[in-house]
């Protein structure tokens, strides 16, 4: 038999459930059916990475099969996940069965193939991150642009110690600009963001936004 | 069997027919009257025409000459006002001045008159037998002449014709002349027959036999051209006007010359010669017209007293009225005592009212219309119409049919409309056009920006990473760094700490070089680590750094250290971890059970922990953390070690009263800072020089970009204005 | 319940009454006034051309999770996806979404579903998906930017929950001089984006998205409702100023510890 939710299901569902994970935030009474749902929630969000892991692995075959140009690739990244996969299992069956948790071979790929890609990437930012602040003045030349630019060479150079020539007003002006500025600007965008969080979720909990509609 | 001879094309016709089988005229005239009435009132040339009342000459006449009658009856037509009353379109009463002229002339019949109606039958009876004489005459003058004539040439009797059935029957013939109907008729009595009805035409007898009519008709067009005739010519003043519009001067000239006789008289006589020999006198020279275009433009020509007739204006019947009829020589003329001047000065008929209510009015497109065959304005010189202009012509008319003139087509077209014009033009024209895409090249100057910036700072890093000695001094420290070391340092020996790995593998090198002195710290004080991430790779990241930074440590899993791996779900997750860990977190990392092991003993609710360390890279994991955890610690102390982008948004709980964050160590300085305070640790001061130096490179990089740009900018403006000067 | 939890509730409830009652007096009438943001004008330029062109447009969600407060901005990312559709439902060549989290990658491509059977998008051969391009930032980043560097992308919009590998995608879009849109709720992705992107949302711009790309009337309510919250705190914020100034700030805080 083939069960279809309609979007009145859904929509009911999603408003009350979302009424009452809110309202029991601030009523004790509901505290306990708030849990309930969200122990359901984590459950839903890991079964969700399943999931989206598999759908990972679908989108990379298709791409392989379309022939596409990129297909190596995705090969690559296939047989990567298929390869990561069989060796944690491979470790937790090593754990579980002998008692070992150290996940050796889990270890070694996160150590020596993950976190050096990652932390390159992280320096290759760094590039980017340096190469766009360069160009940032000839993309935009305005009052803002220059206020952005002159305000980071302020924090850089506030951050630098050196031990021959010492500028303790670079560092007062740098944690004056952090502290004050830029820490007051975050807390209004923040506060923005909140009311926007706000109107937002109070949207999805009166069914007027609906993205679960199928 | 007698055939009845067309009065308009002279053609041969059975005897009972009505209508011409060639050109459709009326054979036999609608006369409304019985057939006894008819047959009394049909003429024989044997007959005298009987004087008839003019009452009952009345009732026969068509319903438009009586209605003409009776509206203008007391309306007096002069040659001065002939305009205006063709204008206003009332009828004369020609008719009537005919018939009391004809009626006058029947009371007191002159001798004179009725020796001139002799007379002039039998000129026509002698101009037949000249006709049948000679074999020049290419038609047929008996053929061509009408039943009656022939019957009257047959008959050397005089006709016995009353005073009042000639006049009607000349009022039937001039109706019939005007109107275009057939000009035959029963044979006239020859007794009463004016001058112009009867036969020969001789120079002498004709002019001495005009009758009173004609006369007149001279008379006023001698008085209209020479104001100081007299205007004793009864005749000219008895012809109305509405007559004298079809018949030209030339006609006139012909009737003259022709001892009067008609026109519809000629059209029977005249033979079928080219017209180029046969042409009257009136008709204009160096026209080439074809009988059917005369007759056509006859009608089209006005019918003005004023207007000369330039196209030759003839009859309805003109056309085929037998030669000798339509002949007039100078000779004749000059016996008669006419000059061709004096013709030519013959005052047109005056066209009845009626016929001049039915002239077009002139409407103003007429007066744009280009008139056929030439500047000049057309006028009709044939059919009803003729005299009339600015009217359509018949045939030649379609024959003759004009280009349209050409009238220049220019649009106004402005210049943008011209701008849009050439884009539309070289939009469409590019259409087809295959525009190469343009391949970024492999050397281009983004990219040897960002292989130059790369270089510099991985070698500047890379060789100062190398330098063991210290250039550059450390930071100063911070309360906070202090704070953490106090919270860290209260703590009992033993005591379960829960340190939660909350940043990506990416930014490890950073976050181990801040955390690596605190966790160090943490190990030297014996207390029990519990691990929790929330990230999916934080299990094993939180693995990672334990056997890489605290390997002198020698903590255990399950010993000294759980980890509960990843809890999903976010702040969610999070909250409910809070709630209840165990219901969570029910296995290890390692799928063992933590709540039994020792670093988790007795600990039933997150409060039960002694301190809570975040270690997170994003400022809203670090707010999450305080927003949902924070409430549920009941005094347990929540420090962070976070990375320098997240400093910003973590320090003001921190800062806040009451703190929400009892300790805070962010970024490298805080770390170096951290490890200068404990002694424990130099994974930061390893990196500090690199790091000051990294720092250094990139200020000096954005500064000299900064100068670059701005001088790259302030130039081109300054040519910019250079060139609106210059222009 | 505590004084803060009763606050909570509070704010909650007149929030929830003003968005009912601004779409109630908006219900009917003109368009509503909103402010000029060139970002979303340049949009609907952006896309118009792309449908033009038959071009492709390439939607990214961010990494946020749908159980945490990051979960509004991919909420916003994924009413503004709908809305993209729509407007772009007469083109040629479908949607791509890219997401970071699993959770949404499932809602996006329910989301790409419902909006293609709305507008009666029947697409032969390719179509609309929602595609998770990775399970960490920069995995994710790095998956994204495969698809931004596609030569039938003319558009990229990245509204959603980024870290600092926003700075990836922006680059590469800026390389394929394809227009960007980007907007988050994350304060150091915000920098990067200014810097980088052509047309960034800063602040609270994002969550105008759906008001702006004519969602429904209850965006622009919404809109409004933050508007006068906005001035609320403002006023709040200064008459706290005023207080610690006249040194009842402490008088305040030990009446609320008192009250908790």
């Amino acid at each position: 038999m083939k069960l279809k939710f309609r979007a009145p299901l859904a929509t009911t569902i999603a408003i009350a459930v979302g009424l009452v994970v809110l309202v029991g935030y601030f009523i004790p009474a509901a505290q306990t059916l708030r849990f309930i749902f969200l122990r359901m929630g984590i459950v839903l969000a890991a079964v969700a990475l399943l999931v989206g892991v598999l759908n990972l692995i679908s989108v990379h075959f298709r791409k392989i099969s379309d022939k596409d140009s990129k297909g190596g690739y995705s090969l690559v990244l296939i047989l990567a996940l298929l390869a990561t996969l069989g060796i944690g299992i491979y470790d937790m069956f090593k754990a579980h069965m002998y008692g070992n948790p150290n996940f050796e071979w889990m270890n070694w790929i996160f150590t020596y193939i993950q976190r050096p890609i990652e932390t390159s990437l992280m320096a290759v930012m760094t590039v980017s991150l340096t190469c766009a602040a360069t160009h940032l003045l000839r993309r935009k030349l305005n009052f803002l642009a220059i206020g952005f630019f002159i305000i980071l060479l302020l924090v850089l150079m506030g951050t630098i110690s050196l031990s021959m020539i010492n500028f303790p007003i670079l560092e007062d002006i740098r944690s004056w600009i952090i502290h004050v500025p830029a820490l007051g600007g975050a807390r209004g965008l923040l506060l923005g963001i909140a009311l926007g969080t706000i109107t937002t979720g109070l949207r999805i909990i009166t069914g007027s936004d609906r993205p679960y509609e199928g | 069997m007698t055939k009845n001879h067309c009065p308009m094309c002279g053609k041969p016709n059975p005897e009972d027919s009505e209508v011409c089988q060639f050109c459709e005229a009326r054979l036999k005239p609608l006369v409304a009257s019985s057939s006894e009435e008819k047959d009394s009132s049909s003429l024989t040339p044997e007959q005298i025409p009987s004087q008839k009342d003019s009452d009952e000459q009345e009732r026969t006449l068509p319903a438009l000459l009586q209605d003409a009658r009776n509206e203008t009856s007391n309306e007096e037509v002069s040659p001065s006002t002939y305009n205006e009353s063709a204008e206003k379109g009332a009828v004369e009463d020609w008719l009537l001045k005919l018939q009391d002229n004809l009626n006058t002339e029947d009371d007191a019949p002159s001798p004179s008159t009725e020796e001139d109606d002799q007379d002039w039958l039998q000129r026509i009876r002698a101009l037949e037998a000249k006709d049948k004489a000679s074999e020049k005459s290419p038609h047929s003058k008996k053929e061509d002449l009408p039943q009656w004539l022939s019957e009257i040439e047959a008959e050397e009797k005089e006709p016995e014709v009353t005073k009042d059935s000639l006049a009607a029957d000349l009022m039937t013939k001039e109706m019939k002349i005007t109107f275009g109907e057939n000009a035959q008729e029963d044979t006239l009595g020859q007794a009463e027959m004016p001058d112009w009805l009867k036969g020969e035409i001789e120079d002498d007898a004709l002019e001495e036999k005009l009758p009173d009519w004609l006369s007149m008709m001279n008379a006023k067009e001698a008085e209209e051209k020479e104001p100081e005739a007299s205007e004793d010519s009864l005749d000219a003043d008895l012809i109305p006007k509405e007559m004298k519009a079809p018949f030209r001067e030339d006609t006139q000239e012909e009737v003259l010359g022709q001892a009067g006789m008609p026109d519809w008289l000629k059209e029977e006589i005249k033979d079928d010669a080219p017209e180029a020999e046969q042409e009257p006198e009136w008709l204009p020279s160096g026209e080439t017209e074809t009988p059917l275009e005369k007759k056509v433009n006859v009608f089209s020509q006005p019918i003005t007293m004023d207007d000369e007739m330039e196209d030759p204006e003839e009859d309805i019947f003109a056309g085929d009225l037998p030669k000798w009829l339509t002949e007039a020589t100078s000779e004749e003329l000059a016996e008669e005592g006419l000059s061709e001047d004096a013709l030519a000065e013959i005052m047109p008929s005056e066209l009845p009212g009626w016929v001049e209510a039915m002239r077009p009015v002139k409407t103003p497109s007429q007066n744009d219309l280009e008139p056929l065959g030439g500047e000049e304005e057309y006028i009709e010189n044939s059919g009803p119409l003729a005299g009339m202009s600015n009217i359509l012509p018949v045939e030649a008319a379609i024959n003759k049919a004009q280009k349209a003139s050409k009238h220049p087509f220019k649009l106004k077209v402005t210049k943008d409309q011209q701008h849009l014009i050439a884009l539309l033009e070289s939009i469409i024209s590019n259409e087809k056009r295959t525009v190469e895409k343009q391949t970024t090249p492999f050397i281009s100057t983004q990219r040897v920006l960002r292989w130059i910036v790369g270089l510099v700072l991985f070698f500047s890093i890379g060789i100062s990473s190398l330098y063991k000695g210290t250039l550059f001094s450390y930071p100063l420290h911070k309360k906070e760094i202090l704070s953490l070391i106090e919270s860290i340092q209260a703590l009992p020996k033993e005591a379960p700490v829960l340190i939660a790995f909350d940043y990506e593998p990416a930014l490890s090198g950073e976050m181990n070089a801040i955390t690596a002195s605190i966790v160090d710290h943490l190990m030297l004080q014996g207390a029990y680590l519990t691990i929790i991430s929330t990230s999916p790779t934080g299990p094993v990241l939180a693995e990672n750094f334990l056997s890489t930074t605290q390997t002198s440590h020698y903590y255990v899993h399950g010993q000294q250290y759980v980890n509960l791996g990843y809890i999903p779900g976010g702040a969610a997750g999070l909250l409910s971890f809070v709630i209840a860990p165990q219901n969570i977190t029910p296995l290890a990392f390692n799928g063992a059970d933590p709540w039994t092991m020792q670093p988790l003993r007795g600990i039933e609710s997150i409060s039960d922990f002694s301190l809570v360390l975040v270690i997170t890279d994003d400022p809203d994991n670090a707010r999450t953390w305080v927003e949902q955890v924070q409430p549920y610690l009941a005094g347990t102390p929540l420090t962070m070690a976070v990375s320098a982008q997240a400093e910003p948004l973590v320090r003001p709980y921190y800062e806040v009263t009451p703190r929400q964050i009892a300790g805070l160590v962010a970024g490298l300085p805080g770390g170096v800072s951290y490890e200068q305070l404990t002694g424990h640790g130099n994974l930061g001061q390893e990196y500090w020089n690199a790091f000051n130096i990294g720092v250094i490179v990139t200020l000096l990089m954005l500064f000299i970009s900064g100068i670059v740009n701005v001088g790259k900018i302030l130039v081109s403006k300054g040519k910019e204005n250079e060139k609106k000067e210059s222009a | 319940m505590t004084i803060t939890g009763l606050i909570g509730m509070l704010i909650v409830a007149i929030f929830f009454g003003l968005m009912i009652i601004f779409n109630v007096v908006r219900s009917g009438s003109k368009k509503a006034r909103l402010r000029s943001i060139s970002a979303f004008t340049k949009l609907k330029q952006a896309i118009g051309l792309a449908v033009e062109d038959g071009a492709q447009i390439h939607l990214s969600l961010g990494r946020g999770g749908v159980t945490s407060p990051q979960s509004a901005s991919a909420f916003l990312g994924l009413s503004m996806m709908k809305q993209v559709m729509r407007i772009a439902s007469a083109g040629d060549s479908p949607i791509v979404a890219t997401t970071g989290n699993p959770a949404l990658a499932i809602l996006a491509q329910d989301t790409i579903n419902s909006t293609s059977k709305e507008v009666n998008l029947n697409r032969r051969g390719e179509s609309s998906e929602g595609k998770l391009a990775g399970l960490t930032p920069f995995s994710y980043a790095v998956g994204s930017m495969s698809s931004i560097r596609d030569d039938r992308v003319s558009a990229n919009i990245l509204a959603g929950w980024y870290g600092s590998e926003i700075i990836w995608l922006s680059e590469a879009s800026e390389r394929q001089n394809s227009f960007t849109l980007a907007g988050t709720a994350h304060l150091p992705a915000q920098a990067i984006m200014y810097a980088t992107v052509g047309e960034p949302l800063i602040g609270e711009e994002l969550f105008a998205g759906g008001a702006y790309l004519d969602a429904g009337s209850m965006h622009e309510a919404s809109l409004n409702a933050q508007d006068v919250f906005r001035w609320v705190l403002v006023i709040g914020i200064l008459i706290g100023i005023l207080l610690k100034f006249a040194g009842f700030d402490q008088i305040i805080h030990n009446l609320l510890v008192g009250i908790q």
